[in-house]
């Protein structure tokens, strides 16, 4: 290499960044803010938020939000915290799967005396809120006047909220709140369903064209699934429907899954239980094994059983080690007994299921699919310690992706 | 100095870069264009071998710096169809990116700039790596940052998600 020196070099070289920076600016502070957030958007969430406080330049590069909303969701389990609104600190419990951490995210930015989360939507967290007349004289409060408790709808990440408006009858407040993709809700209850979108900010009432009252109801890819007990009063016996979104009011409504192949694939579960399956074209059906086909047969331990729904073929997804399932067991070393109660909630979805019991005190047990289909026994069974506050508790959750992917 | 490559009809087309600490690197057609920034500038102007055109670059990319750039852009250009294919290519690439952090963003700057997409994915990826699970703390330190922040200023940043900071 000659190291010729620049003699009167006219030729315009093209001057760049280090003008607006402090004098004793590092080299990560000169990067132009696109080569920044390339080089930041390859952590996680987690980490890109606690990157903010290094200094100015940081935290106006990791502020942006087309920049926030590009980044992968962080996974959560959140809790269904029952007395999530009481303590000083109000928050979301949630576990983060990965790192089998239980993190906090603080709800005190909701203005509302009470609230209980129930359902998520990619980086949307929905809650029934006492909506208590407040101070700030609007709409929300006129209306909170006469309704107590609605829904509403928040972004944890952000501090956005909104009420979405009221459900009208006291009854739907018994249903299961679904989330739909783009802001879309769900409650179905016994006898309808009550459908919100935000276009049009209303509520749209389809009576249920059902058999029985739908149990277990989810929404995954554009439809709803739901399990209904077409048995006699003696004896259950459970069938699949399913009704996409915009076929709630329609002709075709609610329609039953089935196949001759199936054969009684649903008679050896007790309490069958449907949840999403990983990547949105699985469910999985989840229940007590029943060690027989007698009525009151006891349960040898939990079946997982996985439909694709493209090729609608079940799978034997997992089942529950031996040694775990007699910890959701009455006291005694009686399996049988374990079998009968019905004190194990079982909640999760996209891939992920969580068991809670009564006698599994301040854990969850989990498992997670397994990516392969035909694996028959799959998955991973797994204890998860440390649910915090209340180990008495039996806790549900659900879902969520906390990120800045949408907005209230 | 860099080499150019085959000749591919006779006189070759080379182009020199000229830092601005007055080093020149002439490097061949091939591995000009694997950066998009002269690729577009020289398909504008031309060079050949008689008269090559001479670039000069910002003073923020060093002499020492493009030569790390001019070094990937050359294995690169030669691709994975030489010098024990893409598993070495691969390698090149790995041990290309060990280097002191302020040559990194030093490249990394440089890769942008000049427009090497793969190059700047590379440098990019090696310090996100370098900062995964570091503390606030740590990363100041490792960058050589000084917090602009009051005490006051910093607490309420940590206090919008405390949960990233457990």
């Amino acid at each position: 290499m000659h190291e010729t020196h620049a003699d009167d070099d006219s030729e315009a070289s093209v001057e760049v960044p280090g003008l607006g920076a402090p004098p004793s600016a590092s080299p990560i502070q000169l990067l132009p803010q696109d080569v920044l957030h390339n080089v930041l958007g390859r952590l996680t969430l987690c980490e890109v938020l606690a990157c903010r406080p290094v200094c100015r330049t940081f935290r106006d590069a990791l502020s942006s939000s087309p920049f926030l909303a590009s980044l992968s969701p962080l996974r959560l389990l959140a809790l269904r915290h029952p007395r999530a609104a009481a303590s000083p600190h109000p928050s979301l419990h949630a576990l983060d799967p990965s790192f089998r951490r239980w993190i906090r995210l603080p709800l005190s930015f909701l203005p509302f005396p009470s609230f209980s989360p129930v359902t998520a939507s990619p980086s949307l967290l929905y809650l029934w809120v006492d909506a208590a007349p407040s101070s700030s004289a609007s709409a929300v409060a006129t209306f909170a006047k006469n309704h107590t408790k609605s829904l509403a709808v928040c972004n944890p990440l952000t501090g956005f909220h909104r009420l979405l408006p009221p459900l009208g009858s006291a009854w739907s407040r018994h249903g299961t709140v679904l989330a739909g993709p783009d802001g879309a809700v769900l409650v179905v209850t016994e006898l309808a369903t009550l459908s919100y979108a935000p276009g049009p900010d209303r509520w749209l009432k389809f009576p249920l064209s059902l058999p029985s009252k739908p149990r277990s109801p989810i929404l995954m890819a554009d439809s709803v699934f739901a399990l209904c007990d077409v048995g006699t009063p003696w004896r259950s016996q459970w069938k699949l429907f399913s009704c996409r979104l915009g076929d709630l009011g329609g002709v075709r409504g609610w329609a039953p899954l089935e196949q001759q192949e199936w054969g009684n694939v649903f008679d050896i579960f007790k309490r069958p239980r449907l949840l999403a399956g990983a990547g949105g074209s699985r469910l999985l059906l989840i229940g007590g094994l029943r060690s027989s086909f007698a009525v009151d047969a006891p349960c040898s331990t939990v079946l997982i059983l996985r439909l694709d729904l493209a090729t609608m073929e079940w799978d034997d997804a997992g089942r529950m080690p031996p040694e775990m399932y007699r910890c959701f067991g009455a006291s005694g070393p009686s399996v049988a007994a374990a079998g009968g109660n019905n004190k194990v909630k079982v909640f999760g979805g996209d891939g992920k299921v969580w068991f809670s019991g009564k006698r599994v005190k301040g854990k969850l047990a989990m498992w997670e699919e397994e990516e392969e289909v035909g694996k028959s026994g799959g998955g991973l069974w797994s204890w998860v310690e440390g649910i915090p506050g209340y180990p008495e508790a039996m806790y549900r959750g659900f879902v969520f992706d906390a990120g800045f992917t949408a907005t209230p | 100095m860099s080499e150019g490559t085959k000749e591919p009809d006779g006189g070759e087309e080379k182009v020199v870069l000229k830092t601005h600490d007055g080093q020149e690197f002439t490097v061949d057609m091939a591995t000009a264009n694997q950066s998009g920034t002269l690729k577009n500038l020289l398909s504008e102007v031309g060079s050949s071998s008689n008269n090559p055109q001479v670039i000069p670059l910002p003073s923020s990319i060093t002499s020492r710096v493009l030569g790390k750039v001019v070094e990937y852009c050359q294995r690169h250009a030669a691709g994975g169809g030489r010098r024990g294919g893409m598993q070495a290519l691969e390698q090149f690439d790995e041990e290309l990116v060990e280097l002191d952090k302020d040559m990194l963003l030093d490249v990394t700057y440089a890769a942008a700039f000049l427009d090497v997409p793969r190059l700047l994915d590379l440098t990019s990826q090696a310090v996100a790596d370098a900062i995964k699970n570091m503390s606030v703390e740590e990363v100041r330190h490792y960058f050589g940052v000084v917090s602009d922040f009051t005490e006051e200023e910093e607490k309420v940043i940590r206090s919008e998600c405390p949960w990233a900071f457990e």
